[in-house]
């Protein structure tokens, strides 16, 4: 009964390759809950795109998750979803990977913001 | 007159926002950095771990499947109160607490075998169904709770090499940035939309300057 509630507040959600995953769910953010749905997604060379935005949308429409922790290089074959989505919350949070470096001129909310600094706006 | 000093103030708070977002850009890449750091080193110490204990000891074979229960130890409490100033907090559930807080289920049931004792020797037959049906009851919740909640490095093995360790307290400074950038991100989110507005309202106050003008 309590195993759900034991603590109040929202959850941290990840897609990523496998160290990001064990990574993230060693610092305790791993759950699933009482319909058997994870709020983690590993992703491997098998894994469909398909498959990576079914499990996204999956977790933009879940109103207990607050934030969302998505490789960068991941987060590239999904572009026009995370591209799509506007609203504040989730939040969603690019991430580095050990195989993939950040690159601050592909993350979506820096481009968003350099929108605002585009001359053609101002006018 | 006052029509342009209404202009003024929109294009100083125009430029006040575009400083607080370039501000929270800077902020942004630099916390951003620093968790590629964390998420690195902690790949390193999962990656001495694998090599320690061998290649299959530290997979996604080890994280729990959808068979079995789980719940977050760490989890994001928001502030009261609307979006644009919505601020995000880390909640941890420490594991010493939760050891505590078993150990303080444990006593009940021993005070319940205690009584059944007491019981049996005081009453006989039917009576004492009941009271054992309970603790029954209890048995099979306990464990359940200790499986939902113990600490996640125990499904590599009891014993656990020290990098393991390592890899975890590296991850979890990497979610405590998380939770800063996801906050730097809502107030990026709030700055963008004040500056939309503003500019679609400095337009209107050029438009209707210019009408001025041209009546004059």
């Amino acid at each position: 009964m309590a195993l759900h509630s034991a603590i109040k507040g929202k959850l941290l959600a990840v897609i990523g390759d496998e160290d990001t995953c064990v990574g993230f769910l060693l610092g305790g953010i791993g759950e699933i809950n009482k319909n058997r749905q994870p709020n983690f997604m590993v992703v491997d060379k098998n894994t469909s795109v398909g498959e990576i935005e079914d499990t996204f949308k999956r977790f933009i429409k879940r109103d207990d998750i607050d934030i969302i922790l998505i490789n960068q290089n991941v987060a590239e074959l999904i572009r026009h979803c995370i591209e799509a989505h506007t609203s504040p919350i989730p939040a969603i949070l690019e991430i580095p990977s050990k195989d993939h470096p950040y690159d601050a001129s592909k993350d979506s909310i820096l481009r968003r913001a350099k929108g605002m600094f585009n001359p053609e706006e101002m006018a | 007159m006052a029509k342009g000093n209404h202009l003024d103030e929109v294009c100083k708070e125009l430029d006040e926002l575009s400083m607080r977002m370039l501000d929270l850009m800077k902020q942004y890449i630099d916390l951003k950095m620093t968790m590629e750091d964390h998420v690195k080193t902690g790949s390193l110490h999962l990656a001495k771990s694998r090599y320690i204990m061998g290649n299959k000891s530290v997979s996604v074979l080890q994280l729990p499947t959808e068979e079995s229960e789980l719940s977050a130890q760490t989890k994001v409490v928001g502030s009261d109160g609307d979006v644009s100033d919505l601020k995000l907090e880390l909640s941890k559930m420490s594991l010493s607490e939760e050891n505590s807080k078993n150990a303080r289920d444990d006593d009940p049931q021993e005070d319940g075998l205690k009584k059944r004792k007491g019981k049996k020797e005081n009453d006989s037959g039917d009576k004492d169904n009941k009271p054992s049906n309970d603790i029954k009851d209890e048995q099979n919740k306990s464990p359940k709770k200790r499986d939902a909640m113990q600490d996640p490095l125990k499904w590599f093995g009891v014993l656990v090499p020290q990098n393991m360790r390592l890899a975890q307290t590296s991850f979890n400074k990497a979610i405590e940035i998380s939770i800063d950038l996801a906050n730097v991100q809502l107030e990026m989110n709030s700055v963008r939309e004040k500056f939309t507005t503003l500019v679609v309202e400095k337009k209107d106050l050029k438009a209707k300057s210019t009408v001025v003008d041209d009546a004059s």
